[in-house]
């Protein structure tokens, strides 16, 4: 008893102390934005000092808030509001620390914890550097995290402080619980790892406003901020890898990327991300296009608010419902706000954003980057036009459209490839302009490599396409053959067939890259080709690094080809006993099963999984039951996948009773999904890729 | 392209002539691509967002499929029944945008997207060329010569390989 009564007097301290840990934070970081401002202007080293320790004091001061929420989810404190929203006593104890982010309140929370470590990081990265760039970054750092202060006080309407208890000393019995699709490994780690990705790309946003106020435009602050812009990058990559994935395995609908709108706003700030990446080299080699990176950057920072505004505003239908509020108007706002103050900015520095040099020939690297950038940036508009089309038809005609997964695959496609062979001419074109011998040299191998495998795949697919074609009763089955040649049916793989000869010739571009590379360092020290080609990679990490995630990308675009152009799918009711049939392999109801779990209840049922007569697997797909806590009689898609080779054999199951038995009838929706693991392995190699780069140190970082 | 006639036409009298058995009857056919069409052409209203009848596994989706196939039993046509499943459920359910009426706009935008972006390049770069043809000439001349040093140390370089 005595224990019980001291955890909840310990409880209500740490949500008090964490309630006031936020209204504090709000005057540190004003603090911070008024000492560095005035520090900065007026050359005071002091003032600047201070300014900085109000950067620190916001960290130790939502970070103690943070950890006061965690605290209420770990010891089940259900006289706090959002520990009852989210959370359940029986909650397995990784999905109790994961709710943190499980709904609106906690996850701004968890963001502004995310960009208050980010600021902490800048301030101890540069305490002993006499450069003030950093410094002048922080004010926009802070700027921004002062927003999401003001967001979590529940000072405003739509959003309530995360920390906020139950009026008079209320307790809740039990909680809630989080939303059961959440509770996945995929989920615990798809969200933070977005967030940090997001969060990140605030630190290069506020280097280059950090150039606009100091009047540095030069690549100063490019090199300082280029390690966040590839951290960001990696862990946008792996964030929406992670959320592609957890789609697939818990959704049920067979697929990774349904052009969903929140799907949309994390892969747009990626998009101009992946743009800012290669037009910054432009800026460093040749001191071209600092007004275009400075807008870049700050159009990457606004989408990652877009992206919020569209995920919180629930202004257009998503997956992601359940993260809805009135707080979408702030977002818009502050994006407008903020916007206006970059325009303000470059409008003082004007002279100064004028490129140094210019495109000398269309047919260079410089140029092939800014065809990157061009299509890259293109992309994006598109993608947002394409998310954006439900409020825009209903201002037209007072209907809201409803934009399908085709729509999106038909707009991106010739894009999408233009970009996927640059991917390859970028890399082995010369800089200023190309010479008759540079391409011959660079480019003939891989078109001709290109043409060879195009070939090849066409007469695969043709004579696939034969065989396929329905066989009337007394025709020829040479008279199959025209319509085969030019692949009848709905499938017409035109856009397969540039892809397969966009991604040959790409990967025997940087592939020959790194063999003339390695050959070269293997004659010049004597060693074996492997250590040659190691020591290439050694002594340029950030060229080759951007190389192997040219052919990751050149990888994944094979798999969404396999994956997306050529899945099969058979859906049919079935009893005990009874087969289906998908592609070559025969699925039978062998049995069913029900067991009891922490905090769900699991029914499901035993396929016997055969090719040819002869048994491969056995898969036990399953729908899991949320029925403690106040979760009703919620339930999940628990789909079974069985790897072939780069293929996926998947299972879903339709309705079920909780309570399974051998007479159930049982609809399963099975699809055989070629290459899908090539599209994982693929991103793989871009995150391996992007490690490789961001390992090489930038001269600037280097000097301090 | 000839070489790959021959190689597919090697390919085939090797493989011979299957014959495929054509299982099911014209009317069975029909019926299944019919009610296919149906159930990838609209969403599904349980609440599974995005998710075409096809692809959502929820008994709304089961329901929603027998009530499609008694339908096409009974004689009505694919575009009847889809126009009546969007009056019923609003025309946020269509999976599919046709390219007419103010849908052309959608479809038309991506392309003017392209084009402004590529247009605004190029206007740029012509206007970058005008401004410092002076400026840049030293520069271009010291790239030249740069460029034959580099070709001449390149062909020195295979030489010697």
């Amino acid at each position: 008893m005595f224990i019980e009564d001291l955890l909840v007097g310990v409880q209500g301290l740490t949500a008090e102390l964490g309630q006031a840990a936020i209204y504090l934070s709000l005057y540190s970081a004003l603090w911070a934005i008024v000492l560095l401002s005035i520090g900065l202007a007026l050359r005071k080293p002091n003032l600047i000092r201070s300014g900085r320790n109000g950067v620190i004091a916001t960290l130790i001061l939502i970070s103690i808030a943070t950890c006061a929420l965690v605290f209420g989810f770990v010891t089940d404190d259900f006289s706090m509001k959002y520990v009852v929203e989210v959370s359940s006593a029986a909650q397995p104890l990784l999905y109790k620390i994961t709710a943190l982010w499980g709904r609106m309140s906690g996850s701004l929370l968890f963001w502004l914890w995310l960009l208050t470590v980010a600021g902490g990081i800048v301030v101890l990265q540069n305490h002993r550097s006499q450069d003030t760039l950093p410094d002048y970054a922080l004010i926009p750092i802070s700027i921004v995290q002062l927003f999401f202060i003001v967001l979590v006080t529940g000072w405003i309407e739509g959003v309530y402080n995360p920390l906020a208890r139950f009026p008079d000393g209320q307790i809740a019995v039990d909680g809630q619980g989080m939303n059961p699709l959440l509770q996945t490994p995929s989920m615990a780690f798809h969200p933070p790892t977005l967030y940090i990705g997001w969060i990140s790309l605030t630190v290069p946003f506020a280097f280059a406003v950090a150039a606009l106020l100091s009047g540095r435009i030069g690549s100063d602050w490019i090199l300082r901020s280029r390690r966040w812009m590839l951290f960001s990058w990696i862990v946008l990559t792996v964030g929406i890898t992670l959320g592609g994935h957890w789609a697939y395995q818990e959704l049920g609908w067979g697929g990774y990327w349904a052009w969903d709108p929140v799907e949309n706003a994390s892969f747009m700030p990626w998009l101009l991300g992946t743009a800012y990446l290669h037009s910054v080299m432009i800026q460093e080699k040749r001191g071209m296009l600092k007004l275009w990176n400075i807008l870049l950057i700050t159009l990457a920072f606004q989408f990652t608010l877009i992206g919020t505004f569209i995920t919180r505003s629930g202004i257009i239908t998503s997956v992601h419902a359940f993260a809805q509020s009135d707080i979408g108007g702030y977002f818009l706002g502050f994006i407008l706000l903020s916007t206006l103050g970059v325009i303000l900015l470059i409008v003082v520095r004007w002279e100064r954003l004028k490129s140094a040099n210019r495109l000398e020939s269309l047919l260079s690297r410089e140029s092939s980057f800014v065809l990157n950038n061009w299509l890259l940036v293109g992309l994006t508009l598109i993608i947002l036009w394409g998310t954006l089309w439900p409020i825009i038809s209903e201002a037209i005609q007072g209907e809201k459209a409803s934009v399908p997964e085709a729509f999106f695959n038909q707009v991106v496609i010739i894009p999408g490839l233009l970009l996927l062979f640059l991917t390859g001419a970028g890399p082995v074109i010369s800089w200023k302009k190309i010479t008759p011998n540079n391409f011959k040299r660079m480019f003939i191998p891989p078109i001709i490599v290109g043409l060879i495998a195009t070939g090849t795949a066409w007469i695969y697919l043709a004579i696939k396409a034969i065989f396929e074609i329905p066989n009337p009763v007394g025709e020829s089955f040479f008279a199959r053959i025209p319509d085969g040649l030019i692949f009848t049916g709905e499938k017409f793989p035109i856009f397969s067939l540039l892809c397969v000869f966009a991604s040959v010739f790409v990967l025997v571009a940087i592939c020959s890259e790194f063999y003339r590379g390695a050959k070269l360092r293997t004659k010049r020290q004597q060693t074996t080709f492997l250590k040659g080609l190691g020591l290439l990679i050694q002594r340029n990490k950030r060229r080759y690094g951007g190389y192997i995630v040219h052919i990751g990308i050149v990888i994944v675009y094979i798999g969404i080809m396999g994956s997306k152009g050529y899945f099969l799918l058979e859906s049919e009711s079935l009893k005990l006993g009874e087969s289906m049939v998908v592609g070559a392999y025969q699925l039978t109801m062998k049995d069913t099963f029900q067991e009891e779990r922490e905090n769900f209840f699991r029914a499901g049922v035993v396929f016997d999984v055969s090719k040819n007569g002869k048994h491969t697997t056995t898969m036990r797909p399953a729908r899991h039951f949320y029925h403690k806590a106040g979760q009703g009689d919620q339930d999940t898609i628990e789909s079974a996948i069985h790897g072939v080779g780069m293929d996926n054999l998947y299972i879903a199951l339709g309705p079920l009773p909780a309570k399974i038995d051998n007479t159930t009838d049982v609809n399963a929706q099975v699809y055989y999904n070629p290459l899908i693991r090539v599209v994982w392995i693929g991103v793989a190699i871009m995150v391996l890729g992007g490690l490789v780069a961001i390992a090489e140190r930038s001269e600037s970082t280097t000097s301090s | 392209m000839w070489i790959y006639l021959v190689i597919l036409a090697s390919i085939l009298s090797i493989t011979g002539n299957p014959v495929l058995a054509d299982e099911k009857s014209d009317d069975t056919q029909i019926f299944d691509t019919q009610l296919n069409e149906l159930l990838t052409t609209v969403y599904c209203h349980c609440g599974c967002v995005r998710e075409t009848i096809q692809a959502c596994v929820c008994v709304t989706a089961q329901n929603i499929e027998a009530d499609f196939q008694n339908r096409l039993l009974e004689g009505d046509s694919v575009e009847i029944i889809r126009t009546d499943y969007l009056e019923k459920w609003g025309p946020e359910f269509s999976a599919v945008m046709p390219t007419k009426g103010v849908n052309i706009i959608a479809y038309v935008m991506p392309a003017v997207i392209l084009l402004t972006l590529g247009g605004v390049i190029l206007f740029i770069r012509l206007k970058s060329s005008d401004n410092k043809v002076v400026r840049t000439l030293p520069d271009k001349q010291i790239s030249d010569k740069l460029q034959r040093k580099l070709e001449s140390e390149l062909e020195e370089y295979k030489e010697q390989n």
